[in-house]
């Protein structure tokens, strides 16, 4: 069945079929989409997820591949399609248990950032440091600096701690809320704010509204902001390696 | 709090879901061309945040082809007299100490520490303030000292195998020194 001509350079797409499973596909040259003209990228990338949408909306459940999955020619003797079959007929089993385990949810990306200049002022408060701060004034200047060398280390420490008791409860906090969830690695950032946490959730379409409350609440704490996008094909909930079964021929 | 998903800001979010996760295809089923960076390489910059990777010093972890058309760019952008293929490893403010005939002063520029040499490069008027391949350094040592205000800083002293000395204050000098080092033990 034919999807229409919503494919990348407007080629037409259509699905390849084996009992139950579909595979959405269009034509195109036997080669990856490549370029360096980064407006035709976008307009590659919105095709791509366009697909994606359509297809949602028609068949509920959609695994996601990634961009520029071309399919070769075998030989002069197998068409694309029977490939494609071919590969839906042996992977049955485990699309449609993929199909399954994201059915009904989203993939959502979660990042927390902090101030860290905030974190410093709330570890200078600490009772710990205000003490050495107190040695320190009543002290010779030399014995002074060494105080201070002792108090930097400290001040580190203290707010590494901070950092990590942060992390833990926002990540028990999602986690809460989704199915699924994979911790991405921490970006730099250009503006002086710093990456604490990096999540791709799988989310239950029910969850979202109270997972979108407790990120609002995370948002509204001084020192933190929130980043939180989505609704994404469950990209990172499908990439599995290949797993022997007994039962296969 | 609402996802969004609609913007150019989430298109990062987006390109790094389509580009490295996904269903996989086996690998004897797909077209696959090594080597050769698939898409635009501003959105690639933009995924890794690049020109902060750069002043951090971190390049191990892209591959050869991403960072070949990466270095490009920035040699195209950056108007220092880098070489085609030059991959830079660090790059910072940095002064150089000249002890000349007629005067003696600080000279202040971009340091760049690449795979060839270490190159001081001033923009305006362009001048190449100081450079040197790696194995023209006899030794190289921190020094620390005191600035006008009083600031604790510190130096990074080398001896050429010429005899010249060279006197560079960078805005991390132990961060130098470890490239350079890592750079002369690989010669």
């Amino acid at each position: 069945m034919s999807l229409g001509p919503i494919g990348i350079e407007g080629n037409d797409v259509y699905t390849i079929s084996y009992k139950d499973l579909c595979a959405i596909v269009h034509n195109c040259p036997a080669e990856p989409y490549a370029s360096d003209d980064d407006e035709l990228v976008k307009e590659w990338i919105k095709a791509h997820q366009s697909v994606l949408d359509e297809a949602k909306r028609r068949f509920s459940v959609i695994v996601p591949m990634g961009f520029d999955m071309v399919l070769r020619p075998k030989d002069a003797s197998s068409s694309p399609e029977q490939t494609v079959r071919e590969w839906l007929k042996d992977e049955h089993d485990r699309l449609i248990a993929l199909i399954e385990k994201v059915r009904g949810k989203d993939e959502y990306g979660v990042q927390i950032f902090y101030d860290p200049e905030i974190m410093r002022l709330a570890t200078s408060k600490s009772e710990e440091l205000q003490k050495i701060r107190g040695e320190m004034a009543s002290k010779p200047p030399g014995v002074a600096y060494m105080y201070k060398q002792k108090l930097e280390n400290m001040a580190k420490a203290e707010a590494e701690r901070l950092v990590d008791g942060y992390f833990r409860d926002f990540y028990e906090k999602i986690r809460c809320h989704c199915d699924d969830m994979v911790l991405e690695k921490n970006k730099k950032t250009g503006s002086g704010k710093v990456m604490l946490l990096n999540l791709s959730c799988l989310v239950s379409q029910d969850e979202v509204n109270a997972l979108g409350e407790e990120l609002e609440k995370i948002n509204a704490m001084e020192g933190f902001s929130v980043r939180f996008t989505g609704p994404w094909p469950p990209y990172s909930f499908v990439s599995e390696s290949k797993k022997e079964e007994g039962s296969k021929t | 709090m609402k996802p969004n998903r609609n913007t150019e800001a989430t298109l990062v979010d987006l390109l790094e879901r389509l580009l490295d996760k996904g269903l996989m295809l086996n690998a004897d089923l797909i077209i696959h061309v090594a080597g050769i960076p698939l898409l635009g390489v501003n959105l690639r910059a933009c995924i890794a945040g690049m020109e902060t990777m750069l002043r951090y010093g971190i390049w191990q972890d892209w591959d050869e082809a991403q960072r070949a058309v990466a270095a490009e760019e920035l040699r195209r952008k950056r108007s220092a007299p880098l070489q085609l293929g030059e991959e830079v490893l660090l790059e910072m403010f940095a002064s150089h100490w000249h002890e000349g005939s007629v005067y003696r002063s600080w000279r202040p520029g971009h340091l760049y520490v690449t795979d060839r040499r270490m190159l001081l490069f001033r923009k305006e008027p362009p001048e190449v303030l100081f450079q040197c391949a790696y194995d023209d350094i006899k030794d190289m040592v921190i020094e620390s000292g005191r600035s006008m205000a009083g600031k604790e800083i510190s130096y990074l002293d080398l001896v050429l195998n010429s005899g010249e000395m060279v006197r560079l204050h960078p805005a991390d000098a132990r961060a130098v020194e470890e490239a350079v080092q890592a750079m002369r033990s690989r010669c």
